[in-house]
């Protein structure tokens, strides 16, 4: 899973400040050599640090060799370390795994190493020289001016409740948007849509491990991600928005920016890109609302995945499920990636593998497209369960509202995603679209999502510092700011 | 059935000419002495010779249109079929009528002209009697010239109006060379 | 190829400069020769024994073509992850290279077929070499939408073919057009191209020596004996096939410009793809077809069929559609800033000053925009070096094209989020290499054993093969009442 903050897979790194990477002269990916060095412990100092520690006569050296990953909005000269790294071997999906970063702590100092003189004589910082290759999932995390994820300071909603209806040029748009076609009616008795509260939103990934657990998503090894095919049908998109512009082509990194969160998964337009350019007819529409993908008959031309705006598919490049990925020496030093020989590799998963997953959900095989279904299991398990109860009366076969949910929905511990029948008035779903906060992406593609956002309120206490620094990510407030 | 001395049997009377002026020349002449069963032989087409041969325009086309429209009914039975038919499907919120047929044009173009292409591939062999493995003019030593610099012109002794004797002294007055019979097998 | 024929005594033909006779034409064939030397010599070059550097240059040819075969079964055994695609990027080297190779398979069918309909004999010096490199040039290009896909043993589904989900195919997707299109394109090619041979299939089963060759010869020339009565249906056929293939090969590379047309994406999303494709299309074929006919006609001695003025009348072409493209390029720029969408926008200054702006500067600004300029110049357009230093830009110019055009594209689109790169693997670097030795094999092929020009039609652009020519204006007139 993804770092909430950093996107970053598989590993842990030191994370540091932009400026701070700055004056180490550091970028992401370069090793550093961490050295620290403890202070002869025998007369502790009785005050804060106030007297010039005495020379340590042979002070050891705890050392960790790491690299670096510059995070914007990290506090400037520090390094930030996450434990629980430093495998050596991770089964079939992977060879290491990050740096062990135990190796500085020392019993006095589990949390913080700081160069107090107390048990830590100094710490120092080395560029090594050479490169670690990481697997980040997301590496623009500039919005561009876009307005993806919409927010405003309380004061400015108050002012307007509206506003996120009239970002991105959305107010400019009628309010039924022209089309050529009579849309053919999607007529089943019950619709189902999302919503997806940004103001609840943490970014915590509860959802994206879900999702994963409950729709079979394989785990592809971060050799694969750092080619960018990470399978996740849900993922949380991460942007920086800083009171000052930054053009992040240039290298510009923001400073002290806001983070915003927006879990990101098919938006279930009802008048889809993907559909019209299958070739198979593998990915359709149903008479519920959902865009369904019919496995089977994909062929894998990825052109659904090129014109979905979103970019929510997700293609099986490798037999993710019956082939070990992973790279491996072959000879040598011959490093040959070991999946780059699948017909020659054996084939089939281990009976552990096999067993965690969900058996109501197809296991996808290589050269298939797939993307959020909307947990199609889910409701397709709550429909039987509705016409059994209904018994001999199929008029009363309606699943009864809000009875189940998809597994992001429920694994949400702040309630942000909320699913159910839009169709249905009563239903929560209906109730959250109804807000003012409510708004839709890219609606001018009028693509119709059943997806919808409900924007972000900030409250930031006017008498802190950076007050102003909060509530910035949509564009509309940038320009009126400026 | 006309035979020489040899027993052979006789297929046609051939002359040779030395240009595509004199080939055409002579085609007018033998056109106007009444022949039906002749035909002149060149390595490339040569303007004007239909006229000369009193040959009309080509009815191949009427076969390529027939081919064509036969193709652009395919295309409309094969996708509307499915589509429409058998197995609509709600794709990308398009409807089932009128609105989307220009979706459906390029495969109908395409059929029409595969059909098309197809009917006169097999309508000029078939209208040609090709393939053929054997001809009795192969049996011409000379005629190999005709696919590199010869001109021939060939009467069928199947024709009415073919005579040994008068069919050879009307070649020779056109200006014809190397005039040979030519027997219908080895 | 050491031809039986002796060296033609003028090479070049500058000989007749227009203020000495200027209301003469220039002859298509130079030095007054005759159908027997236009046979041996375009025949002689299949029978004769094949000279060494065709050896060596078909063995290298058959080597690389050979490895891109493996790359293709490696590829499809182990899966689409061994090439660089990736999300955002679904489609990148392989329908560049798709549409690269369809996009060179249009000189052929364009100077067949739509030369022939406005009656330009001097296609007929140029037109089998080039619609025999359109066929190689598609069935290269084939080879990629059959791969690309992840699951290759389930392409029947593109068929319309009755199956147990009972799904058919959606005649809606842009992608079903092109399999119908380019199977089209590729069936009729073969039929014009067939149809054409016939005459000289017979010519070199006539000729030929050995019982194999006249077997083998005497087959494919179906019987052909050059009879008038065969001609005039012949020719209407052969008429009817131009015509059908003229929209046809518009149509075909509009078609493949349709796959990103009729998307969402910005910079797919034009109108102007069409005739931008399909000029782009004949842009880089006639710049393939110089490349392959240059070394052609000096190794073959054919200065006398394909001559200066050939190149000249190509080049000129080459000037038409480059500039046509470079207005497309600028007026998609245009159309980017005056629709004031700013996902449009973006993308375009992506293009100039993104990830992969060294393409756009030096694939379709001077590889494509500035470089045929040069063929204003009437000596460029002349000089041999000149003409083959411009259609060696433009072939790699046009395939940076499209790869800006798809990659461009893809790989920032909507959501910043899910931007990403492309880097190629070896993979799709060899397959696209292979693909080179093939096609490159199969035009050595076809040379050693089919003939490169057409004789039968050649012979019909001399003089003495006018019939009318010698004939009073008066009696011409009457024939054709």
């Amino acid at each position: 899973m993804p770092d909430p903050i950093t996107k970053l897979t598989w590993d842990n790194a030191a994370l540091i400040s932009p400026r701070y990477a700055k004056t180490l002269d550091l970028e992401t990916g370069d090793l550093i050599r961490i050295a620290v060095s403890e202070a002869a412990s025998t007369p502790p100092p009785p005050a804060e640090g106030q007297p010039a520690p005495p020379p340590p006569p042979q002070p050891a050296v705890r050392e960790l060799e790491i690299a670096v990953l510059v995070a914007p909005g990290h506090a400037d000269n520090s390094i930030t370390i996450p434990l629980g790294y430093g495998r050596y071997s991770l089964n079939n999906v992977g060879e290491r795994s990050g740096f062990n970063g135990y190796l500085l702590r020392t019993p006095n100092n589990p949390h913080y190493i700081v160069a107090d003189g107390k048990a830590v004589g100094s710490v120092t910082v080395k560029k090594v020289g050479r490169k670690y290759p990481f697997s980040i999932t997301q590496d623009h995390f500039s919005i561009e001016g876009r307005g993806l994820v919409r927010e405003a300071p309380l004061e400015h909603y108050r002012e307007d409740p509206e506003f996120a209806k009239k970002i991105a040029g959305d107010d400019e748009l009628p309010a039924k948007l022209p089309s050529l076609y009579t849309h053919p009616p999607l007529n089943a008795a019950q619709q189902w849509g999302m919503t997806i509260d940004l103001n609840v939103c943490t970014g915590c990934s509860a959802c994206v491990v879900a999702c994963q657990a409950e729709n079979n998503v394989p785990v592809v090894g971060k050799l694969q991600v750092s080619h960018g095919r990470a399978m996740h049908w849900l993922r949380i998109d991460r942007y920086f928005a800083s009171e000052h512009g930054f053009d992040q082509d240039k290298g510009e990194l923001p400073e002290d920016p806001e983070m915003v969160h927006q879990p990101m998964m098919c938006q279930h337009c009802e008048n889809a890109p993907c559909e019209t350019v299958c070739p198979v007819n593998a990915t359709i529409h149903s008479e519920d609302g959902l865009n369904v993908m019919a496995y089977n008959r994909c062929v894998g031309t990825r052109y659904c995945a090129n014109n979905c705006p979103f970019k929510v598919r997700r293609f099986n490049f490798f037999d993710y499920n019956q082939r070990p990925v992973g790279k491996k020496k072959i000879a040598g030093a011959l490093n040959i990636y070991k999946e780059y020989f699948a017909p020659l590799t054996d084939k089939g998963a281990p009976d552990t593998i096999k067993l965690s997953k969900n058996p109501n959900v197809t296991v996808r095989m290589r050269g298939v497209m797939e993307k959020c279904t909307f947990c199609v299991q889910r409701i397709e398990e709550a429909k039987i369960a509705a016409r059994v109860r209904a018994g001999a009366s199929p008029a009363d076969n309606k699943i009864p509202r809000d009875s189940f949910t998809t597994a992001c929905a429920q694994a949400c511990p702040n309630e942000a995603i909320v699913f159910g029948d839009i169709r249905d008035p009563e239903s929560k779903v209906s109730k959250m679209k109804l807000q003012d906060r409510n708004y839709r992406l890219l609606q001018y593609l009028n693509v119709n999502t059943r997806v919808s956002y409900l924007a972000r309120i900030r409250n930031p206490n006017p008498k802190m510092p950076d007050a102003h620094k909060i509530g910035i990510a949509s564009p509309n407030e940038k320009e009126e700011k400026m | 059935m006309i035979r020489t001395p040899s027993g052979h049997k006789v297929y046609a009377i051939g002359a040779e000419y030395g240009s595509a002026t004199e080939l055409y020349e002579a085609a007018k002449r033998v056109r106007d002495a009444g022949f039906k069963r002749w035909d002149v032989y060149s390595p490339f087409p040569i303007h004007g010779m239909d006229e000369a041969m009193g040959l009309g325009k080509s009815w191949l086309s009427a076969v390529v249109l027939i081919g064509g429209i036969t193709g652009l009914l395919t295309a409309v039975v094969v996708e509307f079929g499915p589509s429409w038919g058998l197995y609509p499907l709600i794709v990308h919120g398009k409807p089932f009528d009128w609105k989307t047929v220009p979706a459906f044009f390029p495969i109908m173009f395409e059929l029409t002209v595969l059909f098309g292409a197809f009917s006169a591939f097999f309508a000029w062999q078939i209208m040609n009697g090709l393939p053929r493995w054997h001809h009795p003019l192969f049996n011409w030593d000379r005629f190999s010239r005709v696919t590199n610099d010869g001109f021939f012109l060939a009467i069928e002794a199947r024709d009415p109006r073919f005579s040994e004797m008068e069919t050879h002294e009307l070649l020779v007055e056109t200006g014809g060379m190397h005039i040979t019979i030519v027997h219908e097998e080895d | 190829m050491e031809g039986a024929v002796a060296v033609p005594e003028v090479i070049e033909g500058e000989e007749l400069a227009p203020t000495e006779k200027p209301l003469t034409r220039v002859p298509l064939v130079l030095n007054r020769r005759s159908y027997g030397w236009l046979t041996e010599r375009i025949a002689g070059a299949v029978e004769n024994r094949a000279p060494r550097w065709w050896w060596v240059a078909f063995a290298v040819t058959a080597a690389i073509a050979g490895f891109g075969l493996f790359c293709l079964g490696y590829q499809i055994s182990t899966g689409v992850g061994t090439w660089g695609l990736n999300h955002p990027v679904g489609w990148a080297w392989d329908i560049t290279n798709f549409v690269f190779w369809i996009g060179i398979g249009h000189a052929g069918t364009l100077i067949s077929a739509i030369l022939y309909l406005l009656r330009q004999k001097w296609r007929t010096s140029i037109n089998r070499s080039a619609e025999a490199m359109t066929l190689f040039a598609v069935i290269c290009a084939a080879i990629f939408p059959g791969i690309h896909v992840g699951r290759v043993w389930m392409a029947w589904y593109l068929a319309p073919l009755p199956n147990n989900y009972g799904i058919w195919p959606n005649f809606r997707s842009p992608l079903m057009w092109d399999v119908f299109a380019v199977s089209t394109y590729f069936t009729v090619s073969v039929l014009f191209w067939y149809t054409g041979l016939v005459p000289d299939l017979g010519t070199l089963r006539d000729r030929a020596t050995s019982k194999i060759k006249k077997f083998l010869y005497g087959i494919f020339a179906l019987g052909w004996r050059g009879s008038n009565r065969h001609w005039r249906h012949y020719e209407m056929a052969y008429l009817l096939l131009a015509g059908i293939s003229t929209p046809l090969v518009l149509s075909v590379h509009s078609v493949v410009s349709f796959d990103f047309a009729t998307s969402i994406l910005p910079t797919w999303h034009t109108t102007i793809f069409p005739p931008y494709f399909v000029a782009g299309a004949i842009f880089g074929g006639f710049a393939m077809v110089l490349t392959l006919m240059l070394p052609a006609r000096a190794l073959f001695k054919l200065h006398d069929i394909i001559t200066l003025q050939h190149i000249d009348k190509m080049a000129k072409i080459i000037l038409l559609t480059g500039s046509i493209v470079s207005y497309a390029y600028a007026m998609e720029f245009f159309i980017a800033w005056y629709s004031g969408n700013q996902y449009e926008r973006f993308a375009f200054w992506n293009r100039v000053l993104g990830p992969y702006w060294w393409y756009w500067w030096v694939g379709m600004l001077f590889c494509n925009a500035l470089s045929p300029q040069l063929f204003w110049f009437r000596w460029c357009r002349r000089n041999v070096y000149v003409v083959y230093f411009v259609c060696m830009c433009v072939n790699a110019g046009m395939w940076f094209e499209r790869f800006i055009i798809i990659v461009g594209g893809l790989h920032r689109d909507f959501l910043p989020s899910s931007w990403g790169l492309f880097i190629p693997t070896w993979v799709d670097i060899w397959t696209f290499i292979g693909t080179h030795g093939i096609f490159l094999s199969l035009f050595l092929l076809f040379i050693r054993f089919l003939p490169m020009i057409a004789m039968s039609e050649v012979k019909t652009a001399l003089p003495e093969s006018d019939v009318h020519a010698q004939h009073p204006a008066g009696a011409m007139e009457k024939e054709h009442a």
